[in-house]
């Protein structure tokens, strides 16, 4: 118990105490370098026209200087603010459910990922979670594939 | 005039039939409960039920119910916004900001009341707009030339980047990233892959729904895991439903600003209910005695709004059956849906479809008395189905909005777009970066790049034609001002505290 409520508690190392709002810089500085490379191939006056890559370069330009001077230590005391575990862990576990979707089905997936999620970010019991688990599933699956017809195969190797 | 009113009774004749009531209420009811659940929004379901309602109804039928769905979302959408900060669909963002918070502060009840009847207002001041002053609108709006739309879209993005509550760089940093994620796709004026970096996906665009939904729906899942043990979505009571004298006093100017700041947006391709509720949340913060209250619980903040997005919904008609051109996404759908009924929306429905034209319209005033019945004593159950602890809603939020995104267009690709998207949200909320600004600037990103490139084309290259054209002059200048006066204000905040 103790060392759940340990792991709840837990934040992430100190070297990622700055991380969100230096991350969101980051991202920002990235997203305008590869964007206005590629908008400079683009080219921004085709045939003595305005082209394609005009605005998109001209944004990635601006954004670049926003991200320069975003990219410094915290101004406001909420800016400091660190990343923990459990947000991450959901992450982790939401992209592996994505990943599994569209080779496992839905229903097996989706029960596996209820059952991950409410043991290991919420320490419900294990029957609790798959009985959930089982229902959402069930929820969800008769309201897309049976109402809504979304065409979604229910398991592997099924359409 | 008279010859609208004599149609308009008609129109009410077609409506009141029971196989159209039938259709409206069906709509209202499932446009309710779709703007209710995160995750499942009116794009997705009025795309999954076109053709349902091909098979099953006339031409009226299916499209006064289409049609129900999409305002029926707009009310529905402030349910989820005001009690689990998860917008229900795009245009209830905004309704975040002070809806949750009144919530937090057990002052959930007022809030959804006061959105159910500015719903309801705004849905009413809309539909007479449309039945008489429509037509004059929607030309004046179709009159704007390039350099007009692409100042009017430059000033959308300047005051939503505004919006964001801290320095105003963030909010124009996310403004410029939106603008980038939004231009990625075809080249609307060369037809030229842009930025799709190769992948095949992404040549149509990234997808607006999965990106909000990943943003605004996962973000606040993330985020929510950070709190302490057994916190749960909902911490409030309701609250008692009826609004104060002050609630009233507050939110009765707002309802009528929003009604006709979301009227007139929804009249101009390219607005839309986000838009309208956007600008009338910015007008009010500026209007207000107290602005400082704005993100707080300002009641002003939900009524205006909500107002603005069912106002909006309404009057993106205009451009869609008289004009032939859809607004936004639904209005798009909504435009296929007739298409396969062989309606060619335009100019010509008024004398070809005269009765689906104000078949429709009078469905509107019918279905909307619907909505504030369904909405204000139906509220209470509900809040009984979204009060629930949230390690059983969190895993049940994730699968609908899978699930939702998925059915959009059946490509896992958006599933992809979706999760991203989730993460960089909650990124952006451990930041403190607002990410409406993102948001808007992705859905005028087009209108921005194609009135820009024409308005130069006209120009002859020259930048002189957005100020010397006097509306587009304006607008600018408007824009100017609101940047000026946010970064002196930040500074002169910032400077004062350190």
């Amino acid at each position: 118990m103790r060392a759940r409520t340990a792991y709840r508690s837990s934040k992430l190392s100190p070297w990622y105490a700055l991380a969100p709002g230096r991350l969101v810089a980051g991202m920002f500085m990235t997203l305008a370098l590869v964007f206005g490379a590629a908008s400079w191939k683009l080219g921004y006056w085709v045939h003595g026209e305005p082209g394609p890559g005009l605005l998109p370069l001209g944004t990635s330009l601006l954004l670049a200087v926003c991200a320069a001077f975003l990219y410094g230590p915290p101004r406001e005391p909420e800016e400091a603010v660190v990343l923990e575990r459990l947000p991450l862990v959901a992450f982790a576990l939401l992209c592996a459910y994505g990943l599994a979707l569209p080779w496992g089905g839905m229903v097996l997936p989706s029960v596996i990922f209820g059952v991950l999620w409410m043991r290991l970010l919420h320490q419900r019991p294990f029957l609790v979670s798959l009985i959930v688990s089982a229902l959402v599933t069930g929820a969800g699956t008769l309201m897309f594939k049976v109402l809504l017809k979304v065409p979604m195969s229910l398991w592997p190797g099924m359409s | 005039m008279s010859s609208a009113f004599d149609m308009l009774l008609y129109g009410f004749s077609l409506a009141f039939q029971p196989e159209n009531l039938i259709f409206a209420l069906i709509g209202s009811v499932l446009g309710t409960f779709v703007g209710v659940l995160p995750g499942l929004g009116p794009v997705a379901t009025i795309a999954v039920l076109l053709p349902l309602t091909y098979q099953a109804g006339s031409p009226l039928g299916s499209i006064i119910m289409l049609s129900a769905i999409y305002y029926g979302a707009m009310y529905g959408g402030s349910t989820t916004s005001i009690l689990m900060r998860l917008p229900g669909e795009a245009a209830s963002v905004i309704t975040c900001l002070d809806g949750y918070e009144m919530a937090k502060q057990g002052r959930a009840g007022p809030a959804l009341a006061i959105a159910a009847i500015g719903s309801f207002v705004a849905g009413t001041v809309a539909i007479v707009g449309l039945t008489f002053v429509g037509p004059a609108f929607a030309n004046a709006a179709v009159d704007f030339g390039p350099p007009e739309m692409f100042s009017l879209a430059l000033l959308g993005v300047v005051l939503c980047a505004s919006l964001s509550g801290g320095p105003p760089l963030r909010g124009i940093a996310m403004a410029l990233a939106g603008i980038l994620l939004g231009l990625v796709g075809v080249d609307l004026m060369t037809g030229v892959e842009r930025l799709s970096m190769g992948s095949i996906n992404l040549t149509g665009g990234i997808e607006l729904v999965p990106m909000l939904m990943g943003l605004f729906g996962l973000g606040e899942v993330f985020h929510n895991l950070s709190k302490q043990d057994g916190a749960t979505l909902l911490t409030t009571k309701i609250g008692k439903l009826m609004p104060t004298r002050r609630d009233w006093r507050e939110s009765i100017p707002a309802i009528g600003r929003g009604s006709v700041v979301g009227f007139l947006i929804g009249l101009l391709p390219g607005g839309g209910a986000i838009l309208g509720s956007l600008l009338s949340y910015t007008m009010e913060k500026r209007v207000s005695a107290h602005p400082e209250r704005f993100g707080k619980g300002a009641i002003a903040g939900v009524a205006g709004p909500e107002s603005a997005n069912n106002a909006a919904a309404t009057s993106s008609f205009v451009p869609l059956l008289t004009l032939g051109l859809p607004g936004n996404a639904v209005t798009a759908v909504l435009f296929a849906g007739l298409l396969i009924q062989n309606i060619q929306p335009g100019p010509m429905m008024l004398v070809q479809h005269a009765d689906i034209f104000w078949g429709v319209i009078a469905s509107m005033y019918v279905g909307n008395m619907m909505l504030l019945v369904l909405n204000l004593p139906l509220v209470g159950l509900w809040v009984q189905l979204l009060r629930v602890p949230f390690w059983l809603l969190a895993p049940a939020i994730v699968m609908v909005s899978v699930f939702g995104t998925y059915s959009l267009r059946n490509n896992w690709f958006d599933v992809g777009v979706l999760l991203v998207s989730g993460g960089v949200g909650y990124l952006f909320r451990a930041a403190a970066y607002e990410a409406a600004p993102m948001a808007m600037a992705f859905i005028l990103a087009d209108i921005l790049d194609t009135s820009l490139r024409q308005a130069l084309l006209m120009s002859d290259h020259s930048l002189g034609i957005f100020f010397t054209r006097p509306r587009s002059g304006v607008i600018l200048a408007i824009a100017a001002v609101v940047v000026v006066s946010q970064l002196y204000s930040y500074h002169r905040r910032h400077r004062r505290t350190s």
